[in-house]
């Protein structure tokens, strides 16, 4: 592929939204070109910052009860664990 | 972060108020369900407890990086169910947002709160077509192919609507980019 057509594809890259057969020859064309992957970049920066869009909405407290025992289990399983200290 | 490498329990407590509602929320936009939304915060916050050494300082901030990791996960998870989220054209606000004052951590919620308004009027400022492609592509999960068939448009249209959409949030985000 070449700059041209890559570039116009690299906001959809950026969105995730080409499939993967459509990714390949871009990856292979963004390994060899430094120009094409700074503005892809600059793509993906910007989409990034799309996540700071969505409306805000709070969990249940039981939520944060559940994931932090939840690490405190994997955290003592892990010290059980043969070798642990 | 560095304390994290030491199961530092405190400090997982902590990353966690800070961001608990940033990540719900993403998730939740992204798979429309309160329980799927829950299991993917649940999933994004224990990866980062048994391999901290994913966030990669030099990559970019925390923050974005983290509800980033949030995104990509939501639609693994709605993908590989085979559902669809419910919100798929428009960025709906509730009820009532939580205000910064009401957010685990007021500090980081008045810290976002510029960038969000400032993301959120560039996109609001989009032609309504372009917005609502972009949206089903980043929010849904959706390709380019999956959208033109969801809004029987030609596969042309879809392109160029996100290709003149993202050329436009560029610009319109310029001074947010550079600082990530």
């Amino acid at each position: 592929m070449h700059c041209e057509e890559v570039g116009e594809l690299l906001d959809a890259y950026a969105l995730g939204a080409l499939k993967p057969e459509e990714r390949g020859p871009i990856e292979e064309h963004l390994a060899d070109c430094l120009r094409c992957w700074k503005h892809l970049k600059e793509c993906q920066k910007a989409a990034a910052l799309l996540v700071l869009a969505v409306p805000l909405e709070q969990p249940r407290e039981e939520l944060r009860q559940r994931i932090i025992a939840e690490a405190a289990k994997e955290t003592r399983q892990k010290a059980d664990e043969p070798g642990e200290a | 972060m560095a304390r994290l490498s030491y199961r530092d329990m405190r400090a997982f407590e902590t990353l966690y108020d800070r961001y608990e509602t940033l990540v719900y929320s993403t998730a939740l936009r992204v798979t429309g369900d309160t329980h799927l939304a829950e299991d993917v915060t649940q999933e994004t916050f224990l990866r980062l407890w048994r391999s901290p050494q994913l966030y990669v300082p030099e990559r970019g901030r925390f923050g974005t990086w983290l509800l980033s990791a949030t995104r990509n996960r939501a639609v693994d998870y709605v993908r590989s169910r085979g559902r669809r989220q419910k919100r798929e054209t428009t960025v709906e606000a509730p009820q009532k947002e939580p205000a910064a004052s009401e957010m685990a951590d007021p500090a980081l919620a008045a810290q976002l709160s510029d960038v969000r308004r400032t993301v959120k009027t560039a996109l609001q400022t989009l032609p309504a077509e372009q917005r609502q492609t972009i949206e089903l592509a980043y929010y849904g999960g959706y390709t380019q192919q999956e959208i033109a068939d969801l809004l029987n448009q030609p596969l042309g249209t879809i392109k160029t609507r996100i290709r003149l959409g993202m050329q436009k949030l560029r610009k319109a985000l310029a001074t947010e980019v550079k600082e990530l």
